[in-house]
């Protein structure tokens, strides 16, 4: 699986502001916890965060994964949940395995609106790039340094938002997700 | 028969070198007990890319073309200029993400940080020159110059004991995890516990402090965003595996 810059290059010039982020630039292809192959595109037309994470990491991930289990629940209580998409920063390791436990270890099996992402480098490359999300990864330790940014994404792809997975406050975030629209009014039975 | 054998060689480059495993101490990036790190063998082209091979490229794949490629991979300067320097002279104005597409077009990649520092740390003769005091002072003289406008003309420095050239005194290169440095503006300012690059506590936080060249690079890539595109810019491709122009 190759990131296939050179193939697949979205015409967002008309839709993107000057240098907007949009993890919709160029394609990248994850494999989603049921097997099966899935774009960002995928996610296109509605709005959702994106982190990074990897899940042997000992070191910032169990705090921003404790983070992202409080935006979730804010963002439910606000009325305006979102998907979340964990991008895994280690996809040697990362196998369906270590997703399962990494669910088991912060009682997440039953987090439905997560969707925990595995690539490979090049994929993994991209992506961070495209969000200028710094991480490097120990080629002897494998110890991976990351920064620690949940992004909001727009239904075209673009940032709106970010803020740190660490200690960072959450409610300037919640607040640039929009409301849902409320149900449409059913007509009247006559 | 020449004429067509050196626009053959100006549009595909020579071939790739092959650059032997090794270990080798990048100035950052080594945690406390580490004093060096196993590079894996690999291959890279004995020059930066050139407009001709740039322009190929762009032929094939015209949604890299400067106006059609959008601002989220390239800025507003993507190919400023590039179409009035000669086709021989290495591409500039290039972004990261077109210079990672033009390698993969290729069947290659960028190289490494590492990979790309390992064999810059070599001259002529010697394979880690990179504390030898008049190997740091023929770099750093060509940081010192002030850019002049046939600069893309000069050779760059001279093939190195792997056979790569023009590594020094020519274009900075992109390499493939260029921002992967963790480092802040200033500790003074800042308030956090990086410190690698602040003034003199950044030299003594690194593995060698008389590489005052490779400090600057290190400093130059930080400043770089993947859209960036520079006149001074360039590329060179790797492989882990050979692969043919």
């Amino acid at each position: 699986m190759r990131t296939t810059l050179v193939c697949w290059l979205v015409s967002l010039s008309a839709m993107a502001a000057p240098d907007e982020k949009n993890v919709l630039a160029l394609r990248t292809s994850w494999v989603a916890e049921d097997g099966k192959k899935q774009s960002l595109e995928a996610f296109k037309g509605r709005w959702y965060a994106l982190t990074f994470i990897y899940t042997s990491c000992a070191g910032s991930c169990p705090l921003t994964t404790k983070k992202l289990k409080r935006l979730d629940a804010a963002l439910e209580k606000a009325g305006k949940p979102l998907e979340l998409a964990v991008v895994s920063l280690d996809p040697t390791h990362d196998t369906p395995e270590q997703v399962k436990q990494y669910r088991a270890r912060y009682q997440l099996e039953q987090a439905s609106r997560w969707r925990i992402l595995v690539g490979d480098d090049a994929q993994v490359r991209t992506l961070t790039m495209l969000l200028e999300f710094k991480y490097t990864k120990n080629p002897e330790s494998g110890v991976i340094l990351h920064d620690n940014t949940v992004y909001l994404v727009a239904p075209d792809g673009a940032v709106k938002a970010s803020m740190s997975s660490l200690d960072e406050p959450m409610e300037d975030f919640i607040a640039k997700v929009p409301a849902r629209p409320a149900p449409a009014a059913r007509a009247p039975s006559r | 028969m020449t004429v067509t054998v050196l626009l053959t060689s100006a549009l595909l480059g020579q071939p790739m070198v092959a650059i032997p495993k090794g270990r080798f101490a990048p100035l950052f990036g080594l945690d406390v007990g580490q004093t060096s790190f196993v590079v894996g063998a690999f291959h890279i082209d004995p020059r930066p890319v050139t407009r001709a091979q740039f322009a190929a490229f762009l032929e094939a794949n015209p949604q890299w073309a400067k106006g059609r490629a959008p601002r989220a991979v390239a800025d507003e300067k993507y190919l400023d200029g590039v179409g009035a320097t000669p086709p021989s002279l290495p591409v500039t104005q290039v972004s990261y993400f077109s210079a990672r597409a033009y390698c993969e077009w290729r069947g290659g990649r960028l190289p490494t940080t590492l990979e790309w520092e390992y064999v810059a740390a070599a001259d002529e003769t010697r394979h880690d020159a990179s504390r030898e005091a008049d190997f740091a002072q023929r770099i750093l003289d060509w940081y010192g110059k002030p850019n002049r406008p046939d600069d893309l003309a000069q050779p760059g420095s001279p093939r190195n004991v792997y056979g790569v050239e023009a590594l020094h005194g020519l274009v900075w290169e992109w390499t493939d995890d260029f921002n992967a440095l963790f480092v802040s503006g200033d500790n003074r300012q800042d308030g956090d516990k990086s410190a690698k690059l602040m003034c003199g506590s950044g030299a003594t936080g690194s593995a060698r402090r008389e590489d005052y060249a490779a400090f600057m690079r290190y400093a130059m890539r930080s400043s770089l965003t993947p859209r960036t595109t520079l006149p001074r810019l360039g590329f060179r491709c790797a492989a882990t595996e050979k692969r043919s122009p």
